[in-house]
């Protein structure tokens, strides 16, 4: 018999808040947190603006002597981890899981270390590079910190590791395996090496006189990604373990997909983007007009809106048209491995006010991307069934599904 | 038999580079398609050609870098050889 599984805590890190009331008061009214780069001098670049965030002062969560030894990526996600657990009213017990996505790992330390072994020698390299860089470091601090000793692991698969981790999370406990799994994505990878690899790529959106307005996903006048930098935590708990200790459930997961595109390393494929969508629809169960509203990967590059603007219309058919569709990478820019765990901490908060977040910077139409991209300005809808989508380079792509909870099923 | 000046014999070999392929394949008329490449080869191409001949090429320029011509006429425009 397969378990259910409820999401019982959130939290979250990005540019535009730090915890979920203050992200989700920004969301909600458009507040974009793309501003130029302070984090280094990006002066020289293509590209020149980011969604970094200024207000994290990392002791607020990790002892001093502790954060020291850690990469930037690491306090994010130890940071979101905390909140979402706070915000469960949980006490986790030794059998619970940890499941962390993450695009780049430690890149922040892995850049700054390769520059000390080239300018100042091999002497001078960190004694923890290693360990800081690592990819699974995330996941192996808060495994510490909270002495979780059930199944876990790290996921890196591009800007789809959040919402792999978060399904494959879901699975642990949909099989068996435990009763809850602390599970979310994280990255910051506004680090100047890794950032001059987004520029040579030619992907960064190059409006660095305006940043707020910079990203425009679905518009036709977009002119590619804002990076961004964050993270994103939830709480998965088995229902009858919810239960038992009477605590609100944001929602339950209903559905996962995952496939591959098997075409391009960067470009995105509509076939391989519909095949993971439709893996969720049939694991949840549902039909496709119960769909109230999609967070969409909505990169604002040419090319991924096109594709998923295509995607969603050949899984949902005319269907298509009457869905909310929305990207908050217009106003926290591309989170990478954090941006599917905050796209589904955004669908959980999303479901609670029934509120949909908007797509701002929405100017002009493109007949390529003809949905309703709820532009501009929230908008209020009785959301039920929400879907939150990852498309990564690399062609993995992910699809989760919520929906709001109903003891019935 | 097709002759190249200087600045066209440095690009042939750029591409031959960036796309590992025989140099005497690439003709006045390639694009960088028939050679084998798509859009990352050609950032890589672009790339080789801001390095060596110390340029900047705009994305407006990038855009127009498919063909062994297209590159000609960019890197000759800007290097005002």
């Amino acid at each position: 018999m397969k378990k259910r599984v409820v999401i019982t805590g959130v939290g979250v890190l990005s540019s535009i808040g730090i915890g979920k009331k203050a992200y989700w008061e920004s969301l909600a009214n458009g507040k974009s947190g793309i501003k130029r780069i302070s984090l280094f001098d990006a002066s020289n670049l293509r590209s020149q603006i980011a969604g970094e965030i200024t207000d994290f002062i990392a002791s607020d969560y990790i002892d001093v002597k502790e954060a020291r030894e850690m990469d930037r990526a690491c306090h994010f996600s130890i940071a979101a981890a905390e909140m979402a657990v706070k915000d469960a009213n949980i006490i986790l017990n030794e059998d619970a899981g940890v499941v962390v996505g993450t695009g780049l790992g430690g890149i922040t330390t892995d850049d700054a270390q390769h520059k000390i072994f080239h300018t100042k020698g091999p002497r001078f390299v960190h004694p923890l590079a290693v360990p800081m860089a690592m990819y699974n470091a995330s996941a192996s601090h808060i495994s510490m910190r909270y002495g979780l000793m059930g199944p876990g692991f790290t996921i890196a698969t591009a800007c789809t590791s959040g919402t792999h981790a978060i399904g494959e999370a879901y699975r642990l406990i949909k099989d068996g395996y435990t009763d809850v799994v602390l599970s979310g994505g994280t990255d910051a990878t506004i680090s100047e090496g890794i950032f001059s690899g987004w520029c040579a790529l030619r992907v960064l959106s190059k409006r660095n006189d305006m940043p707020e307005t910079s990203c425009r996903p679905f518009s036709k006048d977009r002119d590619g990604m804002v990076l961004g930098e964050g993270a994103g935590f939830v709480v998965l708990e088995e229902l009858n373990n919810a239960l038992r200790r009477s605590v609100p459930i944001y929602a339950e997961v209903i559905g996962y997909g995952t496939s591959y595109d098997a075409s391009h390393i960067t470009a995105p494929n509509a076939k391989g983007q519909a095949k993971a969508m439709g893996i969720a629809l049939k694991n949840a169960g549902i039909h496709l007009d119960e769909v109230n509203y999609i967070n969409s990967h909505g990169t604002g590059t040419a090319l991924n809106d096109k594709v998923e603007t295509e995607t969603i219309k050949t899984v949902f058919g005319e269907k298509a048209y009457s869905i909310a569709v929305s990207s908050i990478k217009a106003m926290i820019g591309h989170t990478l491995g954090a941006a599917g765990a905050i796209g589904l901490v955004t669908c959980c908060l999303a479901m609670q006010d029934n509120i949909v977040p908007p797509t701002i910077n929405y100017t002009e139409p493109d007949p390529e991307c003809d949905l309703d991209y709820v532009p501009n300005n929230a908008r209020k809808v009785e959301l039920n069934v929400v879907m939150s989508n990852s498309f990564g380079f690399g062609g993995n792509n992910g699809v989760l599904i919520l929906k709001r909870f109903d003891k019935e099923g | 038999m097709e002759t190249f000046d200087e600045i066209e014999q440095q690009v042939r070999s750029i591409i031959a580079e960036e796309l590992q392929i025989d140099e005497q394949n690439i003709h006045k008329s390639s694009t960088i398609e028939d050679l084998g490449g798509d859009s990352l080869k050609a950032l890589m191409i672009i790339s080789a050609l801001e390095a060596r001949f110390d340029i900047n090429i705009s994305d407006e320029d990038a855009v127009k870098i498919k063909s062994f011509p297209s590159i000609i006429e960019v890197v000759r425009r800007l290097t005002g050889k």
